[in-house]
Formats: C-alpha cells, structure tokens, sequence
C-alpha cells in the first residue's frame, strides 16, 4: 500500500506526465497545480506542452515550452514524433544532472503521438538505465467514455512505458467518477474498478462554476490568487470586477479547491517537501 | 520566516475560517428579513448560499414553505446496505461471482438433502393414529399393506397367518400376538383380524 501510495522513493527530480486521451478532463487546471505545488515548496519544475492552443501557459501565467507539431508542406514530408518531443525527452533524460522536475501535458489529440514518440525514442529503457522517476498522470471525469480513455490511455502506457507509474486523477467536475463508476456497463465497470484498485487515485475536487470562470481569466497561480486575501481582497476586487462578497467567495473556492488538490499531490509525491529551497 | 508552503496552508486556513463567519454573518442576516424581502434579494445572495443554508433560512422565516426533499436526504439504512450489496456484487469479476454462486446452490442443495429427511420424518410423526381401546369402532381396512394400521379386517375365506404377515409387512408372531381372539393355525373367514402395528395411540 506504501508503495501504492508513495510515487517518489527519494527527493530526486520526478518527470510529470499528464495526459488523458480526451479532451476537456481538466488536464491544464492539474497541470497548472503541479506548477502551483512545486512554486511552494521551492522546487524547479520545467512545463513542456504538446498542444496548439498554449492553455498551459496561458492558465498558469508561468513560461511553458510548446511542443507545436510542426506544420508539413506537403503528404510526403514525414511527421517524426520523437522530434516533437525531443525538447522534453532531453529534459527528463537530463534530470539526473540538471536536478529540475519537469511536467508534460499532453493534448487530448496528441495522445497517441505521445505513444508513438516515446516508443521510437524506447524511453522505457532510458527510465531503467537512469533510474528516472516518471509518474503519468490519467485524468477522467464521470462518464462512459471518460472512463473507456482512461483504461485506453493507462493500457497504453503500460504498454509503451512500463516502468513509469501511472496515478488516476478523477476529476469531480460533472460528478464523482469512482462513485459514478457503477453506472457503466458490466463490462466497462469492472475494467474500472479494477484500475481504480491497481492505480494510485488523486481527487480533483469541483470549484462553483461562477468561480471556475473567473479563474480561467486570472492566469495566475492559486497561490496568488490566495495571497490576495492579505491586502483585505482589494486586489481581489479590482481582478474580479464585482462586489466584495463576489471576490471573497471566489478567493475562498479557489484557497478551498487548490487545498484539497494540493494535499492529494503531497499524498502521492510525499516527499516533495523534502529538500526543498525556498 | 515560514516556507511558501506554510504560509499557504496558514491563508487557506484563514480564508476559510473567514468565510465561514461571513456565510454565518450572510445566514443571521437573512434569517431576520421578512419573506418578501428575501425573495427581493438580488441572485448574487443566493449565489452564496448551499442548498443546506437556504433551506435553514426558508424554514426560519417561512416555516409553511414546504421545500422538496434534497437528493442529500437521509436515504434508509436498509436501502443503503442493499445498494453497498448490489455494487459490491457489481464490482466482482464474472470468475467470482460464479464461485460464489456454485458455493451458495451448493449450500442450498447440501442443505436440503439433510433438512428434508429430517423435516419429512418430523412431519410424518405428527401423523399419528390414535384409536378407541375397543376395537368395535375402528375403521374397516379397505386392503391389506405395508401401509395399513389402526383397523379391522374380515377375510371372506379362511387365510394363512404368514400370508396375512407378507402382506401387512409385519412378523407373524407380532400379527398373532395382536389377534390372540383367532386360532393359531390360521385366520378363519368372517373373523376380525385387528391391524394394529403399535406406532399410534390407544385411548380410553
């Protein structure tokens, strides 16, 4: 169960990965959290992004590196995978040396390039001879299809990348995803459970709708956006454009919902608070 | 000078417990308005609300409204555990759900062949012939068998004692002990032969 629970063996720099295979999961809020984890405790973590809208960057306010595929001039111009995510590769691979954690998210359509790309570059067999720590991150909502990507994407990565760790994140926005669970298909419901009970699962708490919008406009931490209660919510305030009461109760879903995110993130990396420099 | 960490646990902390007072606040003031006034109030109060909260409110000041009932409500103790069951048994994989069940109609199967002797034999001793101690009233025996018991029978030839015995399925003996009235030597015709195999009750 420890070893179910604990991803990190030691204070060593950890590759993120957080994919889904499906888009609109929540992939860039989690992402954005991991930022917002590793800010607090002081630790240098690098955002690479396969996907061509830059949510990542736009959502955290902090530098991401986009990994753009690029764009062929004609059908005979080949598409090479692991170029798109060289960048990214060089980083983990490095992470011995350079000390820095780094996360990936990966774009609901880009899933599958992700696969192809690791697999050319055999990243499994790098993981093993640099003993990299690489926890994959799966996200799903309530649903059907939400929970047919998941095991679709943790099949994969089981597959392609063996020896990374795979956590499901269940994203609670349109309902709980474990305790929807037994409304899907025989089939379906036990391939489910049965990876909620192989897997390490994190909870991402639902924020009210009004103060996810508001959010999704402020492209700052949580952690700023918390701080704000310091100067009695006048920034708040100003950001919000409303009333006071409107700010505080967004200040407070958002101190609330990062919270609760943030202490799933220590229950699965517990010993990010080791060694830290801040 | 505390890390970035502490110092975020300290302001959610804050800000929650602030909010708590300002919901509380927010919940002490509405309490005191007058239904209209409530209904007046413009949708951001209520934006403030959970369904909790405004229910406590309504019934505070508007105690004849009658809400639904929540999907929060209290579901049956009984309700519940059967729903745990029916996930619980949901989430088994097809392998074991059919162990289970081999295990159950096994159970049910061994158990009715040791219970059914049991309860037939139970049953059957309940079914007791009780007879007047003078045999002028017992019923005629329409034939003889293994089955016959608790009346009379009046052969219309003379008949052999072992004879009589086979077919009644008792010893001879016992069959003469009973009839100690007839000769030894065989049952004459007319004469009235007493089954009676001493498993039931004679009563004055």
């Amino acid at each position: 169960m420890v070893q179910k629970q604990s991803l990190m063996s030691s204070t060593s720099p950890v590759a993120l990965v957080v994919t889904a295979d499906d888009g609109g999961v929540g992939k860039t809020h989690f992402g954005v959290q991991f930022a917002n984890a590793f800010h607090l405790y002081g630790k240098p973590l690098d955002l690479y992004q396969i996907d061509t809208k830059g949510k990542l960057a736009a959502k955290s306010g902090q530098e991401v590196t986009s990994l753009a595929v690029p764009e062929r001039q004609s059908r005979a111009e080949e598409l090479v995978a692991a170029d798109v995510i060289a960048p990214w590769y060089r980083a983990v691979t490095a992470m011995p040396e350079t000390g820095r954690s780094s996360l990936l998210e990966v774009g609901g359509a880009m899933a599958g390039m992700f696969h192809a790309a690791i697999t050319d570059l055999d990243l499994t067999e790098d993981i093993d001879a640099l003993q990299l720590n690489v926890v994959a991150f799966v996200l799903c909502k309530a649903g059907e299809d939400s929970a047919a990507q998941l095991l679709r994407e943790l099949g994969r990565l089981e597959r392609n990348m063996p020896n990374a760790r795979p956590v499901i994140v269940a994203n609670e926005f349109v309902g709980n995803p474990v305790a929807s669970a037994q409304y899907l298909d025989s089939g379906l419901r036990k391939a489910f459970s049965a990876a909620l009970k192989k897997h390490p699962v994190i909870r991402m708490p639902k924020m009210r709708a009004r103060s996810m919008a508001i959010y999704e406009r402020m492209h700052v931490l949580p952690s700023t956006i918390v701080g704000w209660h310091l100067d009695n919510y006048a920034e708040a305030i100003r950001r919000v454009g409303g009333q006071r009461d409107e700010a505080k109760l967004f200040v407070k879903d958002v101190a609330e919902w990062s919270g609760v995110i943030l202490e799933e993130i220590e229950r699965v990396l517990p010993t990010l608070a080791g060694g830290g420099d801040a | 000078m505390p890390d970035r960490r502490t110092t975020f646990r300290e302001d959610v902390a804050r800000i929650t417990i602030d909010a708590t007072k300002a919901s509380e606040d927010l919940i002490r003031r509405l309490k005191k308005l007058t239904p209209e006034e409530l209904l007046r109030q413009p949708p951001r109060v209520f934006n403030q609300l959970k369904l909790d909260q405004y229910r406590d409110v309504v019934a505070t000041i508007a105690p004849q409204v009658r809400l639904p009932a929540s999907d929060t409500n209290e579901v049956s103790e009984k309700k519940r555990r059967s729903f745990t069951l029916k996930t619980w048994w949901r989430e088994q994989s097809t392998l074991a759900q059919s162990t289970i069940m081999t295990i159950i109609v096994s159970a049910i199967f061994s158990g009715t062949g040791v219970i059914a002797p049991l309860a037939a034999k139970w049953t059957l001793s309940r079914m007791e012939v009780v007879r007047s101690a003078m045999t002028a009233n017992w019923p005629v025996c329409k034939r003889l068998s293994e089955y016959t018991d608790g009346c009379v029978y009046y052969p219309t030839q003379d008949l052999n004692w072992d004879w009589v015995a086979q077919k009644l399925n008792v010893p001879a003996e016992t069959l003469r002990r009973t009839n100690r009235h007839l000769p030894w030597q065989w049952i004459p015709a007319n004469a009235q032969l007493v089954v009676w195999r001493e498993r039931g009750r004679l009563e004055d």
